[in-house]
């Protein structure tokens, strides 16, 4: 794999993760402020969201798994807090639909409710992979001494 | 940089996350950062005498939120600056009649953070 060619797949990688909801400027701002004490910063916040995002999602999918005693309440507390480590990151896909899963919880629609939940499973999985990617990408070219776009 | 040396600051949030981005962000002014993860932790150290310079809080947290361990802080008598950071922009004038001294939304602005720490005179 040649370096330039990882330099263009990155940057192209980036650009099309925006336009995916991926990612967004929160993202470049996390970017931005890495430095030589801190140089991958921005992939160590890769990690944790994603490490957050896991621990919450266990907790959402436990409170809705009997479905004779679903727990909303709890549910609507942690999808809220994905919400917020969302904007981290920039994922807004998944904030996207931890906003409609809000409106479903107010307006007392357990159905809807719970077809976001599995929706909220299914978009972590795509964006996890994807910022993995990203992540993965981005250490083979400072690994290689390559200087990211 | 600082204002003075040794200065620190209370980052409640119940998400790893968050708290790491808001030190990250503070440690560049050389603040000692001391990390909460709900209201009623953040309470419960002021209680037991520690001193801060600066919180910054988030507002949907479990056990305590962030509006009402504002309130809390400001019944005891805390003087420290208090910025609230969350997602959740309708509870700006909640958080301010709590006794808050800045609101911001998520994601953290870098700029606006200095601006507000500047304003405080709690950086140069």
């Amino acid at each position: 794999m040649s370096l330039s060619r990882d330099l263009r797949d990155y940057k192209e990688l980036k650009g099309n993760m925006m336009l995916e909801g991926v990612i967004s400027e929160a993202f470049l701002t996390l970017e931005g402020v890495q430095d030589e004490a801190d140089p991958q910063f921005a992939f160590d916040m890769i990690d944790l969201f994603i490490s957050d995002a896991e621990s919450i999602l266990r907790e959402v999918n436990n409170a809705v798994r009997d479905l004779r005693q679903l727990n909303l309440v709890l549910a609507d507390a942690q999808v809220h807090q994905l919400k917020g480590s969302t904007s981290c990151v920039g994922v807004k896909r998944i904030r996207t639909l931890t906003e409609a899963f809000r409106t479903c919880y107010l307006q007392g629609s357990v159905d809807g409710c719970l077809r976001i939940i599995k929706e909220l499973n299914q978009e972590f999985v795509f964006c996890k992979n994807r910022l993995l990617y990203l992540k993965n990408l981005g250490m083979q070219i400072k690994a290689a001494g390559g200087v990211l776009p | 940089m600082a204002m003075e040396i040794g200065l620190r600051a209370l980052v409640v949030d119940a998400m790893n996350i968050e708290r790491t981005i808001i030190a990250h962000f503070l440690r560049n002014f050389n603040f000692e950062i001391v990390e909460a993860i709900n209201g009623q932790d953040a309470v419960n150290r002021i209680l037991s005498g520690e001193k801060f310079d600066l919180v910054m809080i988030d507002r949907s947290m479990p056990v305590m939120d962030g509006v009402t361990a504002t309130m809390r802080l400001r019944e005891m008598g805390a003087k420290f600056k208090i910025i609230a950071l969350t997602s959740d922009g309708e509870f700006k004038d909640a958080f301010f009649e709590a006794g808050a001294d800045e609101f911001f939304t998520k994601p953290l602005d870098p700029k606006k953070l200095v601006e507000a720490l500047k304003r405080f005179a709690l950086i140069a």
